[in-house]
């Protein structure tokens, strides 16, 4: 084979045009095209970005809101690892003593520590300041068995509660399991409630940044007119939209993430009591997949609005 | 070639702009569009790129028939045909080289091969030395000379111009119209709208005249 261009009439080279490196450089090009006029116009370009923080930050602070209340609720699960039985008051040393002689025998049991009425009533005591408890006639607390389990699952503490409830001196018994449901059923609301927050201001990103590059398109319909003129193709004219509605989508998404951690580290004060009140010690952080799902959320969104607002436009200005 | 078979153009306030022209224009031939201005030469010229299209009949360039042509077919089209129009149409806000590289770049050349084309196409007009210059500091005649070497760079199959020397003294004028006649001696195909009777005279090439929208003449050149 020949590798020798072949020319044409009027000396074209068909070897000259190199479509592929041409498209690398113009991909290259849109984006030096793209950061320069960010930084040509930083106060349009920018305010755009800062609305899409914000309105991007929503959804985000949501979600970060149910994942907080997440690590909370497994603070609570490691709680729910004890149980409370509250004996009956009619119950003697000698069923008292069946009865723990029953929870040794049970495999979720891990410890467990009696604590006489007289205990509890000067824990309660203390607990509440009241003074003149201790002159009451009959002491009216039951005797309580406080249970280590050896797990926190709920399926071990329902069996062991259907076990207890056959136990003619168990009067009581605490469980948390109302507590994690219901802790469950929030975290759950607010992620929901973050998705349809991003999918419903989504679309306002994609309404605010197609404007901004509406606006862009009208400064630039007589360059995009003049390359419809000399062959240029609609993804061509497209090109440089794409590279501004994504590197502005892309930004707004750093912006929210900024926003999201900023509104942490101010309430990080009463979360972290929160969490010591419970024995554990968490500092609220933005979670590095919501940064990554900011990013990719705010440049998908930015690449959609300059599509369909690129399209619409550069058909009619391209086309008769 | 380019052909007109039956072309009208009605716009939307109920004038025509061009009405039932007939026209065949063989390929590597040359031919002068004259007529007062408002006769319809551009609305012809504008006809042939795709950038308009005829409310009836047919416009085929190279057989092929536009009314049939999808718009992802237009760019392929308009890269084979270098215009020159009226008004400049150059970017005011990117130096001269920028300009007449525009068609080149769309087309996917490599830089070097931009460069040279760029360079020895301005040589062409007599401007090279010129690529830095930004378009504000040209001067009108050199502005169209700009625009006359990024029609030309490309070495289009057709080349369409639109009162090309409008601006231009009449030693330019007849420089450029020589420069459109060398092209058209290596076999371009090449349509020129100009109302500059005087000019065109000096020119062996048939004109075809346009009155109100209508071919009101053909005339074979003088010779």
């Amino acid at each position: 084979m020949s590798a020798t261009a072949t020319h044409d009439a009027r000396g074209n080279s068909e070897k000259a045009r190199r479509p592929l490196a041409a498209w690398r450089r113009h991909h290259r090009q849109c984006l030096r095209g793209a950061l320069a006029r960010l930084i040509r116009r930083p106060l349009g370009a920018w305010a755009t970005i800062l609305v899409l923080g914000v309105v991007l930050s929503l959804p985000a602070l949501v979600m970060t809101l149910g994942h907080q209340v997440e690590r909370l609720g497994a603070i609570w699960m490691s709680d729910a690892a004890r149980m409370d039985i509250y004996l009956a008051t009619d119950v003697d040393e000698a069923a008292r003593q069946t009865l723990r002689d029953w929870l040794d025998r049970q495999a979720t049991v891990a410890e467990q520590r009696v604590i006489p009425p007289a205990e509890g009533l000067e824990a309660l005591t203390e607990r509440l300041h009241i003074d003149g408890l201790e002159t009451l006639e009959a002491n009216p607390l039951p005797w309580v068995i406080e249970l280590t389990l050896s797990d926190a699952r709920t399926d071990t503490r329902l069996a062991l509660a259907e076990g207890l409830r056959e136990q003619a001196a168990v009067a009581e018994f605490s469980s948390g399991d109302d507590w994690i449901q219901r802790l469950e059923q929030i975290r759950a609301f607010f992620d929901e409630l973050g998705w349809w927050l991003l999918l419903l201001l989504g679309l306002t990103v994609v309404f605010v940044v197609g404007n901004t590059l509406r606006l862009e398109l009208h400064e630039r319909r007589r360059e995009i007119a003049l390359i419809a003129l000399i062959g240029g193709t609609e993804r061509y004219m497209l090109r440089p939209l794409l590279y501004d509605g994504t590197l502005s989508g892309l930004l707004g998404g750093v912006v929210a993430s900024g926003l999201v951690g900023m509104a942490l580290s101010v309430t990080s004060g009463p979360i972290e009591r929160f969490a010591a009140s419970y024995g554990a010690a968490i500092s609220p952080e933005i979670d590095p997949a919501l940064i990554l799902l900011l990013m990719a959320a705010g440049a998908l969104l930015g690449w959609l609005s300059a599509q369909a607002i690129g399209r619409f436009y550069i058909g009619r200005l391209s086309t008769p | 070639m380019i052909e007109f078979a039956n072309v009208s153009r009605r716009y939307a306030n109920g004038q025509f702009g061009l009405q039932d022209i007939n026209f065949r224009l063989p390929t590597g031939r040359m031919a002068f569009l004259t007529g007062h201005s408002g006769a319809g030469k551009s609305t012809l010229l504008r006809l042939i790129p795709a950038l308009d299209r005829p409310t009836s009949g047919k416009v085929l360039i190279g057989g092929y028939d536009l009314n049939k042509m999808g718009r992802h077919q237009y760019p392929k089209l308009r890269r084979q045909i270098g215009v020159v129009f009226q008004d400049h149409h150059l970017l005011t806000d990117r130096p001269v080289f920028d300009n007449v590289a525009l068609p080149l770049q769309v087309s996917g050349y490599l830089p070097g091969d931009v460069r040279r084309r760029v360079d020895a196409a301005l040589d062409k007009v007599g401007l090279l030395g010129r690529q830095r210059a930004r378009i504000e500091e040209l001067s009108g005649g050199e502005q169209q000379r700009v625009n006359i070497a990024r029609a030309l760079v490309n070495r289009p199959r057709i080349l369409l111009a639109d009162e090309p020397t409008g601006n231009l003294d009449p030693d330019l004028s007849r420089d450029i119209f020589d420069r459109f006649f060398e092209f058209h001696a290596v076999g371009v195909t090449v349509l020129i709208a100009s109302h500059d009777v005087e000019l065109l005279k000096q020119y062996p090439v048939p004109r075809i005249a346009l009155n109100e929208g209508r071919i009101s003449a053909f005339e074979e050149a003088d010779s």
